[in-house]
């Protein structure tokens, strides 16, 4: 199977079960479903559960080579943007337009923008120091060279 | 019906190294034992066979800028040619010198000496540039066996000095 699929489902998995125990945990602490019938809360936990499988399976998309920092950071937050406004919407987590709604945006926003720029940061530092390091060899080749 | 390898020795004052011209029938398999033997002869790690259409070449290790694969086929590029090798990337990886060559992709080792510059654009798509003008891209998860190569390479000319 192809290592990029195989490493998305194991995610997947993962992010299952750590999205369904999220959900579990507000039922606890926050006593929700006094009055859901069971449908409503078995749906509940399914799609805290498929929220945190897309997110985090998708998350695999940063080990594609290729791919540029912002093309990756881009596409994982269109799609775990487009999967947590698809179950928040189903649920009644968030009303469309409301004032939680673009504070939850903003935030997913500011987040990945943060996600963006630290990896950027970091290796735009590392670019450098190789850079620094090349350069340095360079000369000692070249005072070698002189010398002979 | 199997016949003798006939050796010939000329003698040319133009030449600056010796040349070898392997002429087969179409048998690769005994052209490419002759090119091993030959490089064999070096004796001194420096050299290693490759493919110019189907015609064996020994090729000098140091003017090998980078190795890749394209096609699924091997390809070795110097400054101005490119070569086919029967090898894979990894046993390749086993044959190049690790304080010369990195790897800088599931697909690419290249020769650090040939480095120009490493760059990094707004998108976070790092290259490698080097000095005959080629790039390349390198995987963010080898830029740290990057910096390691180049550390310890630094630190043993520095030892040296």
């Amino acid at each position: 199977m192809n290592e990029l699929l195989k490493r998305g489902l194991i995610l997947g998995a993962i992010g299952f079960a750590v999205g369904t125990l999220i959900c579990l945990f507000i039922v606890l602490l926050g006593g929700l479903f006094e009055d859901a019938g069971i449908g409503f809360i078995v749906y509940y936990f399914i799609s805290g559960g498929m929220l945190g499988a897309i997110c985090n399976g998708t998350s695999a998309i940063y080990g594609i080579e290729k791919w540029s920092i912002l093309r990756v950071t881009i596409t994982h937050f269109v799609i775990s943007l487009a999967a947590f406004y698809t179950f928040a919407f189903s649920i009644g987590w968030l009303i469309f337009g409301d004032l939680m709604f673009w504070i939850v945006t903003a935030m997913f926003v500011a987040a990945y923008f943060m996600i963006w720029l630290i990896q950027y940061l970091i290796y735009k530092g590392e670019v450098k120091r190789m850079n620094s390091e090349l350069k340095e060899l360079k000369k000692i080749e070249d005072e070698e060279k002189t010398e002979k | 019906m199997k016949g003798n390898i006939e050796i010939k020795t000329e003698t040319d004052p133009s030449l600056t190294a010796p040349q070898v011209i392997i002429r087969t029938n179409g048998d690769t398999g005994l052209a490419e034992r002759i090119a091993r033997a030959v490089s064999e002869c070096m004796n001194d790690d420096t050299t290693l066979v490759a493919y110019n259409n189907s015609t064996a070449v020994v090729l000098d290790k140091h003017q090998i800028f980078r190795v890749f694969t394209e096609n699924r086929k091997l390809i070795i590029a110097t400054d101005t040619d490119r070569y086919d090798s029967k090898l894979t990337l990894k046993e390749m990886d086993e044959v190049l010198d690790e304080t010369e060559f990195v790897r800088i992709s599931r697909f690419e080792i290249v020769n650090i000496k040939k480095i120009s510059a490493f760059d990094m654009s707004m998108s976070g798509t790092i290259r490698v540039i080097f000095e005959n003008g080629t790039e390349s891209w390198v995987a963010r998860r080898y830029v740290r066996s990057i910096r390691e190569v180049l550390s310890k390479k630094l630190e043993g000319v520095t030892k040296h000095e």
